[in-house]
């Protein structure tokens, strides 16, 4: 989650720093170190739990998680068991209910980075740092199904602003279990769980990896074996964890140190209403106010950030203007943001000017090519686009008595073409067109260019 | 308590114990544990719902999300049986 | 009394460096005797007897405490020193920070000389189970100074320092106070920040000053109670000058006397001496009754499993892996944690473990740890009841007095017996003090206990006074 410092010290919860940079005693569980909650921590998670449909508890206990491993400071890790934050909630896959059982708070462990020798390093940056742990009903239907909900789940923490949600830096993790059974049966089978899958395409390909597993074994010997699987993504198999021991006894107990987290009502009250408007919500008032495609209003929702962009260029591209702005923002400028391998929040045309230029394509003020030149300029020097026209003279010619003269120069200058055009041949009125564009340095209003030449052509006849 | 059951408790605590302490725990765990089996008799009631260790006041202080960097970062890598280059180290984990 | 050393330092009329050198050389001269301490702090001490000299000098303020020689439980963190919990796995160990409550002292003036010996991560009774020797009590140096703040209790009973602080999980404040002759105060949970504290229990630890009168206690716990936003569990209540009315009497006072605490197990001396005492006080005003603790009978069971299963889980952490013990090798991990837990730990604390691993574990959860959180209700109940109709709870502080070294080592449960009086105080989180009340008949010490509901530190400072009044 995204916090300025740990869930219980105020070691800056930071990722990417030089190991062991961000510790303290609490967080590397010296004798004598007591926790204490972070209170953004508990926002965020009150805000997950309610971007996931779930009831808050009011009252939820820490308890400790108890289990011995390097990367776990105090040998327990302080979790919640009985009475976890968030409960019951639900994301919706395609119209499919995924039923959230619960969600709850817990600290992360630190980093182990396996080393020659027979040596492993510890770094405990992220050691402490807030995780919420959410868990699904067995809802999901398919490895798709499963990667689809966890795009759904990424799309909706960032936009509650609860997480970046990135495998890649390991903000977001899953551990799934799987299980099969007879296309007639409700019951669920013996199921398998898997871990160490870093991409939704990891998490794809390992479920249907041991889906397929299960089958045969299910085939071949009738029952599958209760136990936890490692995705190697390099041979794309899941293999046994080579663990001498049964499953392990946590030994949970409430946390001594921990009274229980009390969340007053006025609180929960407060976070929801600071919530965002949610990726379908959003997306429903762009197909009904502004009247864009699914397909269209599906790209720009897809990040809360490209459409908060949107919303604001809308302002002075004008809402009549919506399609063409979306085009302009899905196509040209996210095109360039990714060509360029930048952030979207560090793009530099601002949401105005963006609107603006789209705004005097549309009244007629440059043409849709010089448009593209004015982005560029608009990137490049981040001017206005009113400027930038006025600085390079791009205005589009659109008086009626010039466009007439320079067609009828054109028709001049090109005895050929008007030959092949009054012959039959009206494709060459392209070329035509063309030659005005270059003469005018592409400032000629192309539609009125075209249609100026017809006319004239057509008087010719 | 049978010596398989000590052997798993200690495992389960990561306590390495010698023949004679497995002997020795065996009898005093169980004798321990027949001085509180008494408990069984006190009459409670069957819920506590949250066992609390003491009485709720308004619940967990909360403290604001500011970041500090600690003044004994480097005493902490100092007392350590084995910090080079930056990390902690330790035998390798088997996995 | 301290009072009369601290006046004169501020007055300029007594040095602090002198009365800390005296001490530090007491303390040198009785290590050999009674192994009070694992480290005397000369240098460090020192140099703060001169800053607050300096301090004095230049006419600044130097706090309620100024200059005064204090020792501290070494299972308590101070920033650059040693700190063992009286352990083999903590040998080596350097406290990178500072307990809240020895901050506390040391901001008020206090000068720490000394880190005192202990039962090894405060468990048990007697002073025995420390690594490093046990600690003998200066009235008989055959016999045991009680536990776990063994060093502390006997560094004050010795006149070596003018106090100390202990913690007390279940008696370890109390009962060595009570076998040395000296005053021992464990607060209500929570007064106290545990912050630095190395955790036994979590939810039954308190850290409580030892001196020599009971207006010292007071002094001191005026210092170091108040809350701690280090720590999750202390409470935000304001701290009273518990100094102020301490010797206004027990006039009026309604004392109930446990009859569950005064029958089987008791010696017949120390019953006789408190008995006595309930006579003395009701001649001073106080009223005496009987009360019933119904629930009595199950504290020490209650005790023997929540004590242990917190520690278990507070214990985990000492792994030799960021600091402590680490014996070389071992072939892998798991050998590595087992080494460094094998070669560091004692038999007692190994043994707590074992036990606490157990209760928690599956299956046995519900029958041993939920149900004794369940019955640690009752024993709270059964307080809250009891302080509806009396003030204080009078009852003896120990059943015995110190038993000679050796004497308990094989007898498990009797040495758990010893904190009969003392456990259902921390298991309900009120506060209490144990009080000299004379000696017995073979020159030992005889402590009297008094027990306030929560908060209720004043009226037991008045109590307390009446009684040491009684005996002085």
């Amino acid at each position: 989650m995204k916090t300025e410092s740990k869930l219980f010290c105020g070691c800056q919860n930071k990722y990417g720093s030089p190991p062991n940079t961000h510790i303290c005693p609490v967080c590397t569980g010296q004798p004598g170190v007591l926790p204490v909650m972070n209170e953004k921590a508990m926002e965020q998670a009150v805000r997950a739990s309610l971007a996931l449909g779930c009831a808050v508890n009011r009252t939820s206990v820490f308890a400790r998680k108890q289990y011995f491993y390097p990367d776990l400071p105090k040998n327990y890790q302080i979790s919640q068991y009985k009475i976890p934050l968030g409960e019951n909630g639900a994301l919706y896959v395609d119209g499919e209910k995924i039923s959230i059982e619960r969600a709850h708070l817990e600290e992360d462990a630190g980093k182990l980075v396996h080393s020659r020798g027979g040596i492993t390093k510890i770094d405990y940056n992220r050691g402490g740092t807030p995780l919420l742990e959410i868990v699904t009903r067995p809802d999901i239907k398919s490895p798709a199904q499963a990667a689809d909900y966890l795009k759904i789940l990424r799309q909706r923490l960032r936009y509650a602003g609860v997480s970046d949600c990135d495998m890649e830096k390991g903000s977001l993790r899953c551990d799934a279990n799987i299980s099969l059974s007879p296309g007639d049966s409700d019951r669920l089978g013996t199921k398998t769980e898997v871990k160490n899958m870093n991409s939704f395409k990891g998490v794809f390909r390992a479920l249907e990896y041991e889906a397929k597993r299960q089958e045969k074994v299910l085939t071949e010997k009738g029952e599958v074996m209760q136990e936890t699987r490692l995705w190697d993504e390099d041979s794309s198999v899941t293999k046994t964890m080579r663990t001498k021991e049964e499953a392990h006894d946590y030994r949970y107990f409430p946390d001594p140190d921990l009274p229980p987290l009390v969340i007053r009502q006025e609180k929960i009250d407060e976070i929801k209403v600071s919530m965002p408007e949610f990726p379908s919500q959003r997306k429903k008032r762009l197909t009904e106010k502004f009247k864009l495609s699914e397909y269209d209003a599906g790209v720009l929702t897809g990040e809360k950030e490209v459409v908060d962009y949107f919303e604001e260029a809308l302002e002075t591209a004008g809402y009549e203007n919506a399609k063409k702005l979306s085009n302009w923002v899905t196509v040209e400028l996210m095109g360039r943001v990714n060509s360029e391998n930048v952030q979207f929040c560090d793009q530099p045309v601002k949401p105005e000017y963006m609107g603006k230029m789209v705004f005097l394509i549309k009244d007629g003020t440059i043409s849709g090519k010089m448009a593209k030149k004015v982005f560029d300029i608009m990137w490049d020097e981040g001017k206005p686009p009113e400027e930038i026209i006025r600085e390079k003279g791009m205005k589009q010619i659109t008086s009626q008595d010039k466009i007439s003269d320079i067609c009828g120069k054109a028709i001049e200058e090109n005895p050929e073409l008007v030959e092949k055009y009054l012959g039959g041949k009206t494709g060459v009125i392209g070329a035509l067109v063309g030659s005005v564009m270059r003469e005018t340095k592409g400032q000629a209003n192309p539609k009125l260019v075209n249609e100026k030449l017809r006319q004239l052509l057509e008087k010719k006849k | 308590m049978d010596r398989e059951f000590i052997e798993k408790i200690a495992e389960l605590a990561r306590l390495e114990l010698s023949e004679e302490e497995k002997e020795t725990f065996s009898g005093q765990l169980t004798d321990i544990l027949g001085y509180v089996d008494k408990l069984s008799q006190a009459h409670t009631d069957k819920e506590l719902g949250k066992h609390l260790s003491h009485e709720e006041s308004e619940g967990l202080k909360l403290r604001p999300d500011i970041s500090r960097r600690h003044e004994s970062i480097r005493d902490i890598k100092r007392i350590a049986p084995d910090f080079k280059d930056g990390y902690f180290r330790v035998r390798k984990v088997i996995e | 009394m301290i009072k009369e050393t601290i006046e004169k330092i501020k007055q300029g009329r007594l040095k602090s460096a002198r009365v800390v050198e005296e001490s530090l050389k007491k303390a040198r001269q009785g290590q050999s005797r009674y192994n009070s301490y694992i480290t005397i702090l000369d240098e460090k001490a020192m140099q703060r007897a001169d800053y607050i000299d300096d301090c004095v000098k230049k006419g600044e303020d130097p706090g309620p405490l100024a200059g005064i020689p204090v020792a501290v439980k070494d299972n308590m963190l101070y920033r650059g020193t040693p700190m063992t919990c009286a352990s083999e796995m903590l040998r080596n160990y350097i406290s990178p920070y500072t307990a809240t409550a020895v901050k506390k002292l040391l901001e008020a003036g206090a000068v720490i000389v000394a880190k005192t010996n202990m039962d090894e991560f405060a468990m048990g009774s007697s002073g025995e189970t420390s690594a490093f020797g046990p600690v003998r009590n200066p009235i008989d140096t055959e016999r045991i100074p009680g536990g776990s703040s063994s060093g502390s209790a006997a560094a004050v009973a010795a006149g070596e320092v003018m106090g100390a602080l202990g913690s007390d999980t279940g008696g370890s404040v109390r009962q060595p106070a009570s076998m040395c002759g000296v005053v021992g105060l464990k607060p209500t949970y929570g007064m106290v920040s545990r912050y630095g504290l190395s955790a036994f229990a979590s939810s039954l630890d308190q850290i409580g000053p030892l001196t020599g009168k009971v207006e010292d206690a007071a002094r001191i716990l005026k210092v170091i109670a108040g809350f701690d936003q280090k720590d999750s569990t202390s409470v935000d209540i304001g701290v009273s000058d518990y100094v102020k009315d301490v010797d206004k009497g027990v006039d009026g006072l309604k004392v109930g006397i446990p009859k569950e605490y005064m029958g089987e197990g008791l010696s017949g001396e120390v019953r006789q001496r408190v008995e006595n005492t309930a006579q003395k006080l009701e001649r001073k005003g106080a009223r005496i009754r009987e009360i019933s603790l119904k629930s009595a009978e199950y504290a020490v069971a209650v005790y023997y499993i929540i004590g242990p299963a917190e520690a278990s889980a507070n214990l985990a952490r000492y792994d030799g892996i960021r600091y402590g013990l680490r014996p070389g090798n071992s072939k892998n991990l798991k050998e590595q944690y087992k080494k460094a837990r094998k070669e560091g730990f004692g038999a007692e604390v190994k043994r707590r473990i074992m036990l606490g691993t157990y209760v928690l574990s599956s299956g046995y959860y519900d029958e041993y740890y939920s149900k004794a959180q369940r019955v640690r209700k009752l024993i709270k109940e059964d307080f809250d009841e009891a302080f509806s109709g009396v003030d204080l709870i009078l009852s003896p502080t120990t059943p015995t007095t110190a038993f000679k070294l050796g004497e308990k080592s094989d007898d498990l449960i009797g040495m758990y017996m010893s904190d009969v009086y003392t456990v259902s105080c921390n298991l309900a989180g009120i506060p209490a003090i144990s009080v000299p009340a004379g000696k017995d008949s073979a020159g030992l010490p005889i402590g009297c206990q008094l027990i306030s509901p929560s908060f209720g530190e004043a009226l037991l400072f008045r109590g307390a006074r009446q009684i040491e009044k009684f005996y002085e």
